[in-house]
């Protein structure tokens, strides 16, 4: 109920400003029209000279270049690298380690390895007992 | 006030708060319909917040005054690529509204919303509004009924003029004033956060958290 009372008196308050804003929607409306009359005729003119009205701004290419920058060593992302603008040399950061190639040594003879002892199974040592006769004396 | 209460029927009485009812929703329906329009409006600035974040976050724009130059540039580019079609819409329906009256010689434009032949209007219902019924409820006279029917919808041939010229002219215009009112909108959110963004506060500072001491 509170929200109906709520939006009952917004509703006044709109209808009552309704002129304002009425005015607002046409000084924005003739200036919209010079805006676009504006960037119409630097739309042309950028055509002719090989350029394009949305092309980036200064600070655009800036801010790429940061983010290039911010986004190529430490996360070390290839993707988004290869977008990235390199125009400063980056210094090595102090947790990359360089990785030294080791040279390719000499090949040499490997002994064999000797066969080991391997214990015959149990079954094999064993050997059964002759069986006894009788009358026999230990 | 009190005399005039008593006297009236009971009648009368039931078509007062039925009246007073329709008023109150009528003015709900208006409020809920502002707050339709502020939220399309803040979705639409929204395409500011894309469009400048990076020159911010990347300290690239670092105060108030050249966040606002920034913004208003790219306010008009947003605004300059997002009309273009609805542009090209209203331009092609008066070049060929133009050339139809040039064609005919004839530059009379109410034909545009005939009923009978010729407008855009032989497609809808017309109503014969000022014949309205009306009655006499505490001496205000009120509509009491359904008006007249003038004309069902029929399709004419020969409106076909109208039938291209008014669709598209409407799309335009409609298209324009939304495009027109994200600009408003995006105008409004560059003004506020040009300040919000570079505005530091105390009460959430931490003392001594951004001193980074050296070794002596």
């Amino acid at each position: 109920m509170i929200e109906f009372l709520k939006r009952f008196g917004l509703g006044i308050l709109y209808v009552v400003l309704s002129p304002f804003f009425l005015l607002i929607l046409v000084l924005f409306t003739i200036y919209g029209l010079g805006l676009f009359l504006f960037m119409a005729v630097k739309a042309c003119i950028l055509f002719f000279t090989g350029r394009s009205v949305f092309d980036d701004m200064p600070e655009d290419t800036e801010a790429k270049r940061r983010l290039g920058q911010l986004v190529d060593e430490p996360l070390n992302r290839p993707f988004r690298a290869k977008k990235a603008v390199k125009t400063v040399t980056a210094e090595p950061i102090e947790e990359t380690k360089k990785v030294v190639k080791e040279e390719p040594q000499e090949e040499k003879p490997t002994p064999k390895p000797e066969p080991e002892f391997e214990p015959e199974p149990e079954h094999v040592l064993a050997k059964p007992e002759p069986p006894k006769k009788d009358g026999e004396v230990k | 006030m009190m005399p005039l209460l008593i006297k009236l029927t009971e009648n009368d009485k039931r078509i007062l708060i039925a009246i007073c009812i329709v008023v109150f929703l009528v003015f709900i329906l208006i409020g809920y319909l502002g707050l339709l329009i502020e939220r399309i409006m803040k979705r639409q600035a929204r395409d500011l917040d894309t469009s400048m974040h990076d020159v911010v976050s990347t300290g690239v724009v670092d105060n108030p005054r050249y966040f606002r130059r920034i913004a208003f540039k790219k306010n008009a580019r947003l605004f300059y690529k997002q009309s273009r079609l609805s542009f090209l819409l209203v331009f092609v329906s008066v070049a060929f509204l133009y050339f139809y009256l040039l064609s005919i010689r004839n530059y009379d434009l109410t034909f545009l919303f005939d009923y009978q032949t010729k407008g855009i209007n032989t497609l809808f219902f017309i109503f014969d509004w000022p014949n309205t019924p009306h009655a006499i409820f505490f001496g205000m006279n009120l509509p009491s009924g359904w008006p007249p029917l003038l004309s069902a919808p029929h399709f004419m041939i020969e409106a076909w003029p109208s039938y291209v010229f008014v669709p598209l002219f409407t799309i335009g215009m409609v298209w324009l004033f939304i495009n027109i009112q994200a600009l408003i909108s995006r105008t409004f959110r560059l003004l506020k956060m040009s300040n919000d963004v570079y505005k530091k506060s105390l009460d959430t500072v931490v003392p001594g958290a951004d001193f980074k001491r050296t070794k002596e």
